[in-house]
């Protein structure tokens, strides 16, 4: 009778572990459970009003008179990290910097997450036909949606306390301009965190909608195109130095305008290649050659140019078979 | 015992496969062909030999209805027969756009019917038999109508009787998309092998996109305004015929019906076997607005949310005061995001992919 018991036992368990196993590693899910996480995060934000309490702390302005704020030199350290985190003035584009000085004209990091989320948006919709998605790759991508989502209430709740305790500037006992400052680059810290989340989660989508939405048989747009490559420079830089990330970022400021443009007027130019060659060339490094496709977003701005040029150093980074279709996809940046 | 056990096995055996496939019966080609025939045959009138829904082709082509056709032409043109002969027209174009796709690869399907299984078959039937009856339904209708216009007037006509009619016109539509639809994706699961840029895939993409831009209208400019309360079901004509005259959303079929007219065999053969850099690279574009054109319609498919678009397309079409931004605020963020999907897609048929059409033309 032991035994039977002890043969029953074993027989439940390796079954359980085969079940497991199945799920885990082959079962194929059927609930879109991608699709309801990702539209859930985009509820949450629309419903936490994210936007507008950052906003809030936009129009708080610097604390005091404008101009007299460079005498001080935290004062400028906050200016400058503000103008880091938002966008500055008018022409959506920060003054004072050109390309010779290094110091590029780029957008706040509150406009980067912005297209980043817009681009999540897009490809959330796709989401919807992955329904055969493998059960780990469907997990993974809701754990990711989680932890983008969780900066949402994270800058929110930063960008409020900063609100409130620059209320007390000037003021005895009030917030000093040095704790201030520290309180504003946690908040850059945290901004910069969720902008690479962000970028990971976009860029991981896409991959997903390739792969369980459209089997691998899927025609890029200009659109998702530039989505990508906003995404994959955004990455890099949000991996770089702080310091060095403006070579890259100056590049993600052109891909969010010609995404401007393409959804304004339905058409952008594109550089001295013709649509379809930029397209075709796009998917054939994404499909063939991953590893360069990858690589040509962890180019500076600089190196860019000298892949198109046929600077050798740059050059000799790619694979020869694929160098013109890289030259190809870079070329759209250059556009100025 | 043991006799019935296995008796109630068997019939088990039998009844699981049939609930597991939907009791789908396996169907030929020929029953299909056949069920065309009865279908025309409904139709025909036994005395004049005249059809009213078909010519010599499959295409369903709606005739205004004669009787108020000759009413018309006799009297002023007044509001009902006014709205009805600008409808007929303008779902006849939208039945040459279904139907294109079935007209020109039905022949290459059946001479190789038996590439395809007989469950699909019967599939196929079964929708094809769904577009018989809504058929039936609206000839009925149609004599009710016709009946109450010559009794009254075409102007004093209870307007019950024509929304009814547009009503059950709409469902033909909507029967017609999913055979045409389903017969396409036999079509190219099972016979249509050509991934190369030749003219045949290029004829073929057109006829596909020619659905595909029907379906589309039918989504946003007919099915919201089919409404249904019990038995009391009825189009909104008003709104439908305000949708028509406010231009946009009709001109893509005009303009895609004007495309087809031009668009000769010869001009599809010259865009891709002359070598002509300019022409095969306007196929190539073409072609590849297709191809995202066809993804983007897989995912409509799925995120299509059943929020009121009724009411939507009412304050689109300012038959309700307040504008549609006003409404829009109010939708939840799926519904926003499913709105948006649309409208997006609606720019790039109106901006890109209608455009480079007329380019290949």
């Amino acid at each position: 009778m032991k035994r039977i018991f002890k043969i029953v036992l074993v027989t439940i368990i390796v079954v359980g572990l085969m079940l497991g196993a199945y799920f885990i590693f082959f079962h194929r899910d059927s609930n879109l459970s991608v699709y309801h996480s990702a539209n859930n995060m985009i509820e949450y934000r629309h419903n936490y009003q994210f936007d507008s309490s950052l906003g809030g702390l936009v129009d708080l302005g610097y604390g005091e008179n404008y101009a007299n704020a460079f005498d001080d030199i935290e004062h400028r350290d906050l200016i400058i990290i503000r103008e880091k985190l938002f966008v500055v003035d008018s022409a959506d584009k920060l003054e004072g910097g050109t390309a010779e000085s290094g110091l590029f004209y780029y957008y706040g990091y509150a406009k980067y997450e912005e297209a980043i989320f817009e681009g999540i948006k897009y490809y959330s919709t796709y989401t919807s036909l992955a329904g055969n998605a493998k059960f780990l790759a469907a997990k993974g991508h809701e754990r990711q949606i989680e932890i983008y989502q969780g900066y949402f209430s994270q800058l929110t709740s930063m960008s409020r306390d900063i609100m409130n305790k620059q209320a007390t500037l000037g003021i005895e006992g009030g917030i000093t301009y040095p704790e201030l400052l520290q309180d504003y680059i946690n908040l850059r810290n945290s901004y910069r965190n969720a902008l690479k989340s962000g970028a990971e989660l976009l860029i991981n989508l896409r991959d997903y909608v390739i792969e369980y939405a459209y089997n691998n048989n899927y025609e890029f747009s200009t659109s998702n195109v530039l989505y990508d490559s906003l995404a994959s420079t955004i990455i890099t830089a949000t991996k770089a130095d702080i310091n060095q990330e403006i070579n890259y970022l100056y590049d993600a400021s052109e891909y969010i305008d010609k995404l401007h443009t393409y959804y304004s007027t339905s058409s952008i130019s594109y550089g001295t290649v013709d649509e379809m060659q930029y397209l075709n060339a796009y998917k054939l490094m994404y499909f063939r050659d991953r590893e360069d496709f990858d690589k040509i977003y962890t180019f500076t701005h600089f190196q860019k140019q000298d892949l198109i040029t046929g600077n050798n150093i740059i050059s000799a980074q790619i694979k020869i078979d694929f160098l013109s279709y890289a030259r190809i996809v870079v070329d759209l940046l250059e556009l100025r | 015992m043991r006799k019935i056990f296995g008796l109630i096995l068997s019939i088990i055996a039998v009844i699981c496969p049939m609930i597991i496939t939907g009791c789908t019966v396996g169907r030929s080609g020929d029953d299909i062909k056949n069920l065309y025939t009865i279908i025309k045959n409904n139709h025909t009138d036994i005395d004049t030999g005249d059809n009213d829904i078909f010519d010599d082709s499959y295409t369903i082509n709606i005739s205004y209805i004669d009787r108020i056709e000759n009413i018309t032409l006799a009297t002023a043109d007044t509001s009902n027969a006014k709205n009805l002969y600008t409808l007929s027209n303008f779902y006849n174009s939208l039945f040459q756009a279904i139907f294109r796709y079935f007209e020109n690869w039905n022949e290459s399907f059946f001479n190789n019917i038996d590439k395809v299984s007989t469950g699909e078959l019967g599939e196929l039937y079964a929708k094809l038999n769904s577009l018989n009856l809504s058929l039936i339904d609206l000839s009925d209708a149609k004599q009710i109508l016709e009946d109450a216009v010559v009794l009254n007037g075409v102007d004093n006509v209870s307007s019950h009787y024509i929304t009814s009619y547009i009503y059950l016109l709409n469902n033909v539509v909507e029967d017609s998309i999913e055979f045409v639809q389903y017969f396409r994706e036999l079509h190219m699961s099972h016979i249509f092998r050509d991934d190369t840029l030749s003219s045949n895939a290029v004829s073929r993409t057109i006829d596909e996109m020619n659905l595909t831009i029907a379906r589309i209208i039918y989504i946003d400019n007919i099915r919201p305004f089919n409404l249904q309360n019990g038995e009391y079901k009825i189009c909104d004509l008003s709104a439908l015929v305000k949708a028509y005259n406010s231009g946009n959303q009709y001109a893509r079929l005009d303009m895609l019906s004007k495309l087809n007219k031009e668009l000769s065999d010869a001009m599809v053969n010259a865009l891709t076997e002359n070598n002509d850099p300019t022409r095969t690279g306007q196929a190539t574009k073409y072609m590849h607005y297709s191809d995202i054109l066809r993804q983007d319609i897989l995912a409509l498919d799925k995120i299509y949310q059943d929020i009121d678009y009724y009411k939507l397309s009412l304050y689109r079409f300012g038959l309700i005061e307040g504008g549609v931004d006003n409404y829009y605020i109010g939708l939840s963020y799926m519904d926003k995001l499913s709105y948006e999907f649309l409208d997006n897609l609606l720019d790039f048929v109106d901006n890109t992919y209608m455009p480079s059409y007329a380019n290949i033309v």
